[in-house]
Formats: C-alpha cells, sequence, structure tokens
C-alpha cells in the first residue's frame, strides 16, 4: 500500500520538470555505459570540487502550493495609483497582447533569432517596432531595444564617444535627466576615464565636450526645444542625445526635428507593466550616418534564395563578436518579448488611438495643473509646490506622488488616469476641476508635432480583436520555439519554463508597482526578492546577492565594478590587469574593458583547458597589477577542468579577485558552488539555470553573487539606498527587472533542493546521452578526464566541411526541415555545433533529435559518395518551404527526401516560410524599417 | 664557392610528401633552407622558399627541381637584401583585421596603406565562420613596412574609420 507522502506527491513538479523519468534514465546510463546518474556524475565532476553536503533548501512543493505561498508575498505589496514617473507609468496591457504575446509560449519560449528562416514572425514584430520608434522620434534609424532607459543613456554616451571627432574628454548630462539616468551614466563613465558635467540644459553650450545628454520632458516635466542647442553642440563636433518619451512624442516635437544624433528612451508606457522596474524594452534611434555604430541587435530587411523579402538581424557579428577588448559595449540581448508588446500596442491602437490616449492624458494634465496654479510647458507631468501641509495629505493618501523635497511633488498622469483621480488629488490638496471648462494647451505651437505618425498599414490594420488574434497567430506560426521543439542550443539551457512559473508574472501585485514606490508598499516584493536571494546563496555558496543587473553581460558588469571598488578601496585601485582565457565568450573582454581593465589572453591547450603554465606565468608576470581572472564554469567548451580550483588559488596568491562567468551554472548546481570552488562573484543567469523563458531574445536577468568583502562595492541605487546601499548603479532600477524574479521563486521553490540536483545531473546525462550516441557520426570536441562531457557537447563538423564543403551551417539549415531549431553554431569553435540539450528534454525528443542528425550525416555520406552533388543536395538547398515543393522540381532528391526526411517528421511539420536568407546582402543594403505589406503577400 | 640565394616559387596538387622532396632536392644540392612561406589553398599546395645555394650547384639543382613529380617550380635570384628582412631604416609594423568578408575588403586597405606609402611584407588571410550566426568573416594578418617619418596617427584614423564602414576590428601595433 502506498505511504500517505506518496499520495501527496508533493514532489510531483520534479517529474514534471525533468524529461526523462526513471526508466528511460536507466536506458540513457546503460546506452553511455555507465550503471547509474552517481557513477556517470563521479566520472564528470572532480571530486576535489564537490558539496560536502546536499543543498540546504526546502522540500519540493507542487505547482498549486507554491502559487498559493508566492500569492501571500504579492498580498503584502500595496498597489496605489502611482504618479511618480520618472520614466515608468501606468499603462493598461491590452488583454489581446497580454494573453497572446506575455502569456503565449509561442512568443515567450523562442530564442533569439539567430536562425531568421524559423523567427520571420517576431523578426516583423521587432520591425513594426522599430519602425513605430522611428516615426515617433523622428530618427532614420532604431535599434531591436536595449536594457533600460539608463542603460540606454550610457550606450548613448559611449556612442558618441565613438562617433564624434572631437578631441574633449567629457561628456555633458542635463541635471534634469531622471536621477537613475544619471546614478548610471556616472558608474559608467568613471570606468572609461570620461569627465562628466552634469548641469542646466541651457548650459551645455558652455563647454567643450564630445557628446551632451538632453532629456524632453525631463525630470519636472517640461518640455523643450533643443534644436538651436543641439546646432551649437554639433559645430563643436559634439553628439547630442535626447531622452524622450513615446507618449509625448505623439503630441510633441520629435528629436529628429531637432537634429539629435541619438533618441532614446523607455517604451515601458506601451502597454508594458511597470513591474516594481521591469523588464522593459529600452529604444534607441540615431540618424543613419551612425548606423555602423548603433549598439545592440538591429532587424534588417534582406532576401531568401528564392528572392523572397525576408528579415533577419543585421549587423550581427559587430561588437562582442569582433571588438572583443576594444568593444564600448558588451549588450548581447536586447528585451524582445517587451518590445514586441510595446510594437503591438501601437500596431493595436493605432495613430488614431494613441493621439486619444496621449491627448487625453495631456487634457487632464492641463486640468489639473490649472487648477494647482502651475502653468509652462509639459505634457503629462508637473511640478507643483503643496507645502508642507500638502505634502502630509499626499503622503497619506490612495496615490504616490514624487516627493522632490519638502514642499515640493511632481506628479506624472498616465494612460490609466481617470477624470475621478485627477478630482480625487485636486479635492486633496483642497482645490476642485471643472471638467466641462475650455483649458489650454501646454503645448506650445513651435513644440506641437506636425509630422505624421505610424502611416504604416500594419499599424492601421488589426484594429478589430479578431483582425489582431489572427495576425498575432500568423505571425506566431512563423517561429519554432520550445512549444514545438527541443531548441537544444549549447551555453543558452533553454529548459522548460513552466506555466506554473510565468502565472504570478501577471498578477497585479507584482504588475502594478512603482519602482520608486515607498518600501512599505513593496513588502511582498521584498519578501519574495530576500527568499531567492537567500536560496541563490545556499546554491551559488555566496554571503550577499545584488538582484540589480538585468542581463548576462550587466551581471559581468556589476561584478567587474564590485571587484575594481573593493581594490580602489584596499588602495590597490591601480590594479588594472583582466586575465581571460582564450575560450571565453566575447562578452568577457568587453566587459572588461568597460571595466576599466586591460585584457591578457591566457591560452589554452589541445584539450581546450586553460594552460596552467600559462595561467601561472602571466599571473605572477603581472601580480604587481592583477586586478582578476574572469573564467566560465564547466568551461566554454563544456568540460569540467580539474584544475579549477588551483586556478583560483593561483590568482588570490598573486593578490587578484575571481570573477566566474555563470553562464554554465546548470551544470553545478547542487553538485558544486562557484563559492565552494573559489570565485569572489559570479553572475546567475535567471534566464538560463533558473528558467526564466528566453523570450524570443529578451528578457533576461543577471544577478550576482558575491563574497562577503566585495558585498558593500556592489551597485547601489538612488532611489532605494536604504535597501540596497549608496554605490553607483548599473541599472534603473534598484532590483534589475523585478517582476519576473517570481519565475526563479517558483522554479526553485517546486523542485526544492533534490529536485535542483537531479535536474543537474540529469541535464549532463542527457548531454552524454547526446555524445555517446553521435560521436560515431560526428567527433566530440572536448572532454573531461575521464571522457565524459559536462552538460553540452560540440561537435566537430570541421573536417565533413573539408571533405565535402557541407558547413556547420548547412547542417543547421537542414535540421528546420526536421523541425529542429539548430544547436548553438560556431561558438565557442568556429566550425563546430553545440549542443546543450538541458534536463527538461525527453529520451523520446532526445532520439528524435539524434535521429535527425544522424539522418543528416547519413545523407552527407550521399555526398561524399558522389551520389549527390556537392552543390545541389538537401544540405545546401534548406531549408525547403513549401514553395520549393510546389514548383518545378529538378533537383537530384525528391521532394519526399527535402521536406519529410523521416516517417515522424510529416506527423509534426514545421514549415519555415523563407528559404536560406542572404546575410551578405542585407548587411550591404541595410534597410531596418518596415516594407510595403505587398512584400510579404508576394510568395 | 659564395653562395647564391634564390628564390623559388613551387605549386603543385596537394599531396604528403611534397614538402618533404622538396627539401630534399634543396639538401642534396648543398642549399640552405633559408625561410619559407607555403599555404594549402583549394587542394593546391603552393609555397615560396628562400634557399642559399652554392654557386655551382645552382645549375643541378634547378635541373632536380624540374623532375620533382606534380610540381612546379621555378627559381629566381633573390633581390637585394636576400633573408634579410627591410633591412631599411623604418619601422615595422603588425596589422590585424577582422571582418564580414565581401568583395573589396582587402583592396580598401591597400588602399589606405598606399596612400601612407606603407608597404605590405607578408599577408595572410583565411576566413572562418562568426559565433551563433556562422556568417564567413575575413581574417588578415600582414606585416608592414614604413618610413621612419610616417604618420602612425593619421594612419590609425583612417583604418578606424574605415572600421566600421566595414564592419571590422582592426588593430595595428608596432613591432620591433
Amino acid at each position: 500500500m502506498a505511504t500517505l507522502d506518496e499520495l501527496e506527491g508533493r514532489d510531483e513538479f520534479v517529474a514534471r520538470h525533468i524529461g526523462p523519468n526513471a526508466a528511460e534514465q536507466a536506458a540513457l546510463c546503460a546506452a553511455i555505459g555507465v550503471k547509474d546518474r552517481a557513477e556517470l556524475i563521479a566520472q564528470t565532476v572532480p571530486a576535489g570540487i564537490r558539496l560536502p553536503a546536499e543543498l540546504a533548501l526546502g522540500a519540493p512543493m507542487t505547482e498549486h502550493a507554491a502559487l498559493a505561498k508566492l500569492k501571500e508575498r504579492a498580498n503584502r505589496n500595496q498597489v496605489r495609483k502611482s504618479f511618480i514617473g520618472l520614466g515608468y507609468y501606468g499603462t493598461h496591457t491590452p488583454p489581446v497582447i497580454q494573453r497572446n504575446v506575455l502569456e503565449n509560449p509561442g512568443w515567450y519560449t523562442a530564442y533569439t533569432p539567430y536562425q531568421a528562416e524559423i523567427a520571420q514572425g517576431r523578426l516583423e514584430a521587432l520591425l513594426n517596432y522599430q519602425q513605430m520608434v522611428i516615426d515617433l522620434t523622428g530618427m532614420e534609424l532604431a535599434n531591436a531595444s536595449l536594457l533600460d532607459e539608463a542603460t540606454a543613456a550610457a550606450e548613448a554616451m559611449t556612442m558618441a564617444r565613438r562617433s564624434s571627432k572631437s578631441q574633449s574628454n567629457a561628456f555633458f548630462v542635463d541635471e534634469d535627466a531622471f536621477p537613475q539616468t544619471i546614478d548610471v551614466i556616472r558608474t559608467r563613465a568613471a570606468y572609461f576615464g570620461f569627465e562628466l558635467i552634469v548641469g542646466a540644459a541651457e548650459k551645455a553650450t558652455d563647454h567643450d565636450v564630445f557628446g551632451a545628454l538632453l532629456q524632453t520632458p525631463n525630470a519636472k516635466g517640461e518640455i523643450k526645444d533643443f534644436t538651436p542647442a543641439i546646432a551649437a553642440l554639433k559645430a563643436k563636433n559634439a553628439v547630442t542625445a535626447i531622452a524622450c518619451d513615446l507618449l509625448a512624442l505623439v503630441l510633441t516635437k520629435s528629436p529628429g526635428e531637432m537634429g539629435a544624433d541619438i533618441a532614446f528612451g523607455s517604451s515601458q508606457r506601451f502597454g508594458v507593466p511597470m513591474g516594481y522596474g521591469g523588464p522593459h524594452a529600452a529604444f534607441f534611434a540615431c540618424k543613419d550616418e551612425h548606423k555602423r555604430s548603433v549598439p545592440g541587435r538591429i532587424i534588417g530587411v534582406s532576401k531568401d534564395a528564392r528572392g523572397k523579402t525576408a528579415l533577419r538581424m543585421a549587423l550581427q557579428t559587430r561588437e562582442q563578436h569582433i571588438r572583443r577588448e576594444k568593444a564600448n559595449s558588451n549588450i548581447c540581448t536586447s528585451q524582445v518579448l517587451l518590445a514586441n508588446m510595446a510594437g503591438m500596442y501601437a500596431v493595436w491602437h493605432g495613430p488614431e488611438g494613441l493621439k486619444r490616449i496621449a491627448g487625453r492624458i495631456h487634457r487632464l494634465t492641463c486640468l489639473l495643473a490649472k487648477a494647482l496654479g502651475v502653468t509652462g510647458s509639459f505634457f503629462d507631468t508637473i511640478t507643483v509646490k503643496v507645502g508642507a501641509g500638502g505634502m502630509a495629505l499626499l503622503k497619506n493618501s490612495a496615490f504616490n506622488v514624487r516627493h522632490i523635497d519638502a514642499e515640493t511633488v511632481g506628479i506624472s498622469l498616465d494612460e490609466t488616469t481617470t477624470r475621478e483621480d485627477v478630482a480625487a488629488l485636486a479635492k486633496l490638496l483642497d482645490k476642485t476641476i471643472d471638467f466641462s471648462a475650455d483649458v489650454a494647451d501646454a503645448i506650445p505651437a513651435n513644440l506641437r508635432r506636425a509630422s505624421p505618425i505610424l502611416t504604416h498599414p500594419v499599424f492601421n490594420t488589426h484594429h478589430t480583436e479578431h483582425a489582431m488574434l489572427r495576425y498575432l497567430k500568423r505571425l506566431q506560426n512563423k517561429d519554432l520555439a520550445m512549444d514545438h521543439a527541443m531548441i537544444s542550443l549549447g551555453s543558452c539551457t533553454m529548459k522548460l519554463n513552466a506555466a506554473a512559473e510565468m502565472m504570478p508574472v501577471s498578477w497585479p501585485a507584482f504588475g502594478a508597482l512603482h519602482p520608486f514606490a515607498p518600501a512599505d508598499q513593496a513588502a511582498g516584493y521584498a519578501q519574495m526578492i530576500g527568499e531567492l536571494s537567500q536560496w541563490l546563496c545556499t546554491i551559488t555558496g555566496f554571503d550577499a546577492l545584488c538582484m540589480q543587473p538585468n542581463s548576462g553581460a550587466q551581471g559581468e558588469y556589476a561584478g567587474m565594478v564590485s571587484i575594481r571598488r573593493y581594490q580602489a578601496a584596499q588602495g590597490q585601485g591601480h590594479r588594472d590587469i583582466c586575465l581571460i582565457p582564450k575560450s571565453a565568450h566575447g562578452t568577457n573582454p568587453a566587459t572588461a574593458h568597460m571595466a576599466g581593465l586591460q585584457v591578457v589572453v591566457v591560452e589554452c591547450d589541445e584539450s581546450g583547458n586553460v594552460d596552467m603554465a600559462d595561467l601561472k606565468a602571466k599571473a605572477a608576470q603581472h601580480a604587481d597589477k592583477l586586478s582578476c581572472l574572469m573564467i566560465t564554469y564547466p568551461s566554454t567548451h563544456g568540460v569540467f577542468e580539474e584544475a579549477v580550483r588551483e586556478m583560483c588559488e593561483i590568482i588570490h596568491a598573486h593578490g587578484g579577485q575571481v570573477y566566474m562567468d555563470g553562464a554554465n551554472l546548470n551544470a553545478q548546481v547542487g553538485l558544486t558552488s562557484p563559492g565552494h570552488i573559489g570565485a569572489d562573484v559570479s553572475h546567475i543567469n535567471l534566464h538560463k539555470t533558473f528558467a526564466i523563458p528566453h523570450g524570443g531574445g529578451g528578457p533576461g536577468m543577471g544577478p550576482i553573487g558575491l563574497k562577503a568583502h566585495l558585498a558593500p562595492h556592489a551597485p547601489g541605487h538612488v532611489f532605494a539606498s536604504d535597501r540596497v546601499g549608496s554605490q553607483g548603479a548599473v541599472s534603473a532600477a534598484p532590483f534589475g527587472s523585478a517582476s519576473i524574479l517570481p519565475i526563479s521563486w517558483m522554479y526553485i521553490a517546486m523542485m526544492g533542493g533534490s529536485g535542483l540536483k537531479q535536474a543537474t545531473e540529469v541535464a549532463i546525462l542527457n548531454a552524454n546521452y547526446v555524445a555517446a550516441r553521435l560521436k560515431d557520426h560526428y567527433p566530440v570536441l572536448y572532454t573531461g578526464a575521464h571522457g565524459r562531457v559536462a552538460h553540452e557537447c560540440i561537435l566537430d563538423i570541421r573536417a565533413i566541411k573539408a571533405a565535402t564543403g557541407i558547413a556547420e551551417i548547412d547542417i543547421a539549415k537542414r535540421l528546420m526541415d526536421y523541425g529542429f531549431h539548430a544547436p548553438t553554431v560556431s561558438f565557442p569553435v568556429a566550425g563546430t555545433l553545440m549542443v546543450e540539450p538541458t534536463e527538461s528534454e525527453s529520451q523520446a525528443e532526445l532520439d528524435r533529435f539524434i535521429d535527425a542528425m544522424i539522418a543528416i550525416r547519413n545523407e552527407i555520406r550521399k555526398i561524399e559518395a558522389g551520389e549527390w552533388p556537392a552543390d545541389a543536395n538537401p544540405l545546401k538547398n534548406a531549408p525547403h518551404t513549401q514553395a520549393d515543393i510546389i514548383g518545378e522540381w529538378d533537383r537530384p532528391y525528391s521532394r519526399e527526401t527535402a521536406v519529410f526526411p523521416l516517417p515522424w517528421v510529416a506527423a509534426n511539420k514545421f514549415w519555415p516560410s523563407v528559404n536560406r536568407i542572404d546575410d551578405v546582402y542585407g548587411d550591404r543594403n541595410l534597410h531596418c524599417a518596415c516594407v510595403p505589406m505587398e512584400d510579404y503577400a508576394n510568395g | 664557392m659564395a653562395d647564391q640565394h634564390l628564390v623559388l616559387t613551387a605549386i603543385g596538387d596537394d599531396r604528403p610528401g611534397l614538402v618533404e622532396e622538396l627539401a630534399t632536392a634543396i639538401s642534396t644540392h648543398g642549399g640552405n633552407w633559408l625561410e619559407a612561406s607555403m599555404a594549402q589553398l583549394a587542394g593546391k599546395f603552393a609555397g615560396i622558399v628562400n634557399v642559399a645555394v652554392p654557386a655551382d650547384q645552382v645549375d643541378a639543382l634547378k635541373a632536380a627541381l624540374a623532375k620533382l613529380s606534380g610540381l612546379k617550380v621555378s627559381a629566381e635570384i633573390a633581390g637585394p637584401g636576400g633573408s634579410e628582412k627591410s633591412a631599411l631604416t623604418g619601422r615595422h609594423l603588425t596589422l590585424n583585421l577582422v571582418g564580414h568578408d565581401r568583395i573589396g575588403i582587402v583592396r580598401e586597405v591597400a588602399q589606405v596603406l598606399a596612400r601612407h606609402a606603407v608597404n605590405v611584407e607578408e599577408l595572410a588571410t583565411y576566413t572562418s565562420s562568426a559565433p551563433m550566426s556562422a556568417e564567413v568573416l575575413f581574417h588578415a594578418e600582414a606585416e608592414l613596412f614604413a618610413a621612419p617619418d610616417f604618420n602612425a596617427r593619421a594612419l590609425k584614423l583612417e583604418l578606424e574609420k574605415l572600421s566600421d564602414d566595414l564592419m571590422v576590428d582592426i588593430s595595428l601595433g608596432e613591432t620591433l
């Protein structure tokens, strides 16, 4: 008879998350020649770094129990109407977008659209977003989003440095820019060695600078025409960036019309909840002449092998892939899911809808201003002297306003503000509003928008819910996400994003909080973040956690900045050498450069491990100036290096700190930990190891864990110094993208310590199974001391390429015909594929993928045998589309071979919507805005 | 008898043992292999070798080389300077370049170098597959020689300008 414990099944989620069940795991073990998981782990993870005890986390919880527990936390948040502004505003997420984009795994489980042929849907959505930004800012080019407004400002500064011919080393910042923007810019400028001049916007032209940042509407709500200032700055070779607001731009003169070089801001108020700070998409636009210097990803138009219009990421090998240690930016990801929501908000409302929303907000602001006796030029924000009495009344009200000083408040209205809200606000201050009275606009004639916006048909078509629903579905159908098949991207950890983990993201108790709301209204967040921090400390072996960085690369930066601040505090600020193994991800050297460090590359040996002799020599050689080592563990090559602990000891012995890149943490959880190994600081990719979905290319979260000595030097925040300290910030919001933290909270709560450890072991088991079954077909490039890989394996395609001309990219595209997304291509080694199956894939799914890879290898054998020509075979022609098979067929293989190459493919056929895309054409003919509708219709 | 410096150029279908046969022919005629640059490209083997040979062995070596099967070898008398690399006073520079592969990339860089009267002494190029996207990346490594008074900053600025336009990473370093 079953025990009651068994019948209760409190650990049932563990088996929902982990793909292979016990019987399948036994089969996998047998296939790779071990008796059980424990034997495999003993052969894989060096004994010297294994944790001595089990993770001290709670027992696994069921989905419903964990949701109920999290709900208790959420209920401790108090959602009030926030009129705080400063880049975060109430907004109504259109329900059709909430349900069909934000809450839809077809959109949120997709990966960054590197494989463009199976990502045309979100690429089109991102192109709409770029077009929207171009239209509203009046600029010529926009990127596909950045992490947040403050980091976008920092990117604008470094882009100005790169573009400007000025000899000056100074950058000017408007003192009325948002305080958190100035905070982040200050951090960033310090390590680049730029002089920062903060002053009144009107004084910008008094200085000799390489660039300037001006804001309208500014923190006080004033709207300004910067046309003369921009011209005067330009005459001195300075590049001007304007921080602006998309909704204000519906009614006001654009930065483009003022002559600005760069325009940026947040697209949050286009339907993305405030979420206590994020995630949101920052927009970034510039003049065409700066297009080659734009940070981040840009979607561009190209054509496919049939000459049909097709979209792709343009200029994608810049920055981290090429410039490495000379990079001005370490940006990898964008905020695709949120950019798509904002773009769809514009599609849904169209130009007339946006004018109505912006017009309503402005009218209500004018009515309130009139009642409160405020005059001036503004859009939605006014600064009011309310006196100490008014202040007290507001503090105890149902409204949050911005407290500027003891007697002054800022009030920012938004889409959700009603006439009742405004009346209540006025009444609080003993004023009344006559809503029927005429009130003049507060936008002067010279600042009124004259140019048309959003004229492209896509913004003028989908205004009924049926039309919108079907447009979203049409786009979704073009994209292969994890709701269709496994995405085995090496180093990306595309594990299950469980529905129970995602549901809390939509709870208003998490979504509707302003990031600068008083701390006592965010008690639920504080508790949830506190618990998650504690759990992550337990898992990583660190003493403290900083939640602020909102991407992995940002986490690297926060970690390096913490090290530099610590060393400066020790009188060791001269230490500026950073050792990085040759095998590192390109962001590592880019980040080190941003932190003002000089990169010294450490060689790798033939097995891909760090060359210990070289590490010792270089650590000794640079001992006086050694700041730190950046390593990834298990290595980027997917191997548990035996000598990792010794590496840490060598660095410490020479006065340096160890930064461990957390990209591969999924292979460590419960078995070892960065802190246990000897690292001082590490970032944690919550979007990899802790189940936050990739969102089709963002959001991410990269909090850092730190040892006690570094903890006081972690990023703080100007609006939360009581909670996170007062050190300079790296992101706009104190806790980064706080509203997606419940995903990781739920994941850890439901898995418990035992479930997490099991997940790590199965991730390693699955990877070794793939390696074992494929090694006779494709050589496995690197293995550990006992011939095992860690949680991923690299398949070497170079010999095949030399013999047949079939390249890794041909295999990647051919996998699409089999219904799979390619593994990681040419990283970390050119000419290879890196497979990371994660623990969430069952044996059946692994076998389908392996069978597809073997079938492709057999196709290559036919090319080797001369049966198919080297240039006319299913690989070179992949992917195959419906257009291929309905047309004339003169190929040396059958239509069935083309599109149904294995028996099970037809049952779940994914049709790529375009043929192989011409990358080179797209970069040479850079076009990054919407194309005429006919281009999509043809073919 | 004085040595004669010869520069041999060899091209043929690539197969194991080619280099050894070439080296054997040279050494059996008392030739000293000074420096060489060789590569396998598109299934062909091509090499250029600088050898010092006793003057009375030159003709016999040429005859022996002509008999090597599957390899076309031509020999020329070395130019002034022999095996010494630009012994004239001047500055040696190293140029490293990575960019999207596309037509004209070498020409555009070469034009800039020519405008600054910089001489290309050695050039090695190859292509690789870019991370994630697998787009074709073009790599070039060049050894350069410039007059002592040339303006390194002006050259750097002009190369940097190219680098935005070609999306290339260019680094220019001085080697002593």
